[in-house]
């Protein structure tokens, strides 16, 4: 059902460095779509201010790629906490409250298969989605981290869990009780 | 279950609504970031690559928005220091004006002229018979004075010149007379020029940046033309020139807002001794 995207073993294996133009374009290539997601999801937007960030991010990770040493998936795990820490950086800077403004662009966002979506449902969904996030960005940001994870990057708990030095259980029942405090703001 | 309780409590979507909403949530970069990321240093297909060589080529929008921003901030700081910070203002009126040169050495100005053909308009009758104290009741800055009378001068009076709020006390004596003029450096006055080939030597006064000027404009004993260096010419108005043997000297200087000048007219006043009046310059005592 969930379209999940995790790691697959092409970029552990072939990714063994992001030193060089060649492999760290690869690794640009293979990851900025998934680095713009987790920032969007952090962040909350507008779509502008993501991808400054987004290209920072890598602008980051390209300068400092000489003291990086790891595996594709480590430089996938390290642009992600550049991306994070540059997100927090933003908060701190602008000190501004989150202004959802993710249904500027509709063309900004994939539906998974749209054939099965009937525009007046399309419409109800969309509104349920942006509430949805609106409550999200209200919660810890490691909440929101491990929700953006694995819905939106879909990482497997197991992943998540490594990330945050967590058990698997503990991820699960944060993303389950982050649902139940949505819901009790869900507007009636 | 548990998500059906939850629903029927609450009338929010259930845990997989939300779960679905989420995984629906899949925002994707617009061309413009496509076309910007396309200059990355590390793209071998840009097309400026074979400028964006070192990642110092490729700044990201909110890096150049930030430059921008750093570079007007200063600009404008920098133009807002030098019209209102004094010690801004004196560096900038150093490098351009402190002393401002004149075209040649000789100029042409109304202007009363002593008996010994020096430019004093302090010569005037009276000019300083004014009293410190009343004076002290009309500016609005703190005046300072000469705390211990230079020898061979004493304490001869001052003015207040109401156009200039310029206050001037004269120190007087046989063979040799001191000026000390301050006024409010907000008043935007200029001091008044050298000649055109008058080394101005710089120097530091109560550590602020000063000037100091050896010579003076002089004028004619008499309407003959010839002079040692120059040749004169009285036009209606008093033709001057700038002679630097003439036994003048000046220091110039600005702190706290107010601008300092020590004219010295006479012998036995050096720089060092002037330097020396202007180091001791303090506040009237209060009583």
């Amino acid at each position: 059902m969930f379209a999940l995207f995790s790691l697959d073993s092409d970029m552990s294996s072939s990714a063994s460095t992001i030193h060089d133009k060649a492999a760290f374009e690869q690794f640009y290539d293979q990851t900025y779509l998934q680095v713009y997601r987790y920032i969007y999801g952090l962040h909350g937007g507008p779509a502008e201010d993501v991808e400054d960030l987004t290209a920072d991010t890598y602008f980051r990770a390209w300068k400092a790629r000489k003291r990086f040493d790891g595996d594709g998936k480590a430089a996938y795990s390290w642009i992600l906490t550049i991306a994070r820490n540059l997100v927090i950086d933003s908060y701190r800077k602008n000190k501004r409250s989150i202004q959802l403004q993710h249904f500027e662009d509709p063309e900004r966002f994939e539906i998974e298969d749209k054939s099965l979506i009937h525009p007046e449902d399309e419409l109800v969904a969309d509104e349920k989605q942006k509430i949805l996030l609106e409550i999200l960005f209200s919660l810890p940001i490691d909440t929101r981290e491990m929700i953006v994870l694995r819905y939106s990057l879909g990482w497997p708990m197991k992943q998540i869990a490594d990330r945050f030095d967590m058990l698997e259980n503990t991820v699960t029942v944060r993303i389950r009780r982050a649902f139940t405090q949505i819901r009790k703001v869900w507007p009636a | 279950m548990n998500d059906k309780k939850n629903n029927q409590r609450n009338q929010g979507p259930t845990d997989n609504e939300f779960e679905e909403m989420l995984v629906q949530f899949k925002p994707v970069p617009g061309k413009s970031f496509h076309i910007r990321m396309q200059t990355a240093p590390w793209k071998k297909t840009s097309r400026l690559n074979h400028v964006a060589h070192s990642s110092t080529n490729f700044i990201p929008r909110s890096q150049t928005m930030r430059l921008a921003v750093l570079v007007s901030s200063i600009l404008i700081l920098t133009i807002i220091g030098f019209a209102a910070a004094p010690t801004i203002k004196t560096a900038a009126k150093q490098f351009f004006s402190f002393f401002i040169s004149a075209e040649t050495d000789t100029i042409s100005i109304p202007i009363t002229v002593g008996q010994d053909g020096n430019l004093v308009v302090y010569d005037t009758p009276g000019y300083f018979s004014m009293d410190i104290a009343a004076i002290t009741e009309k500016i609005e800055f703190d005046m300072l004075i000469i705390p211990e009378q230079p020898q061979g001068v004493k304490y001869s009076g001052a003015n207040y010149n109401k156009e200039t709020a310029s206050v001037t006390i004269q120190y007087d004596g046989a063979d040799k007379t001191i000026y000390f003029t301050q006024r409010p450096t907000d008043s935007m006055l200029e001091f008044s020029s050298v000649g055109a080939s008058a080394p101005i030597e710089s120097v530091i006064v109560k550590g602020q940046p000063g000037e100091f000027v050896v010579g003076g404009w002089r004028a004619l004993e008499n309407n003959s033309i010839t002079t040692p260096d120059h040749m004169m010419e009285i036009n209606g108005n008093l033709n001057i020139y700038w002679d630097p043997n003439q036994s003048q000297r000046i220091i110039r200087w600005e702190g706290k807002g107010v601008t300092y000048e020590i004219l010295a007219i006479g012998q036995g006043l050096s720089k060092a001794i002037l330097l020396e009046i202007a180091e001791s310059l303090a506040p009237i005592p209060t009583k």
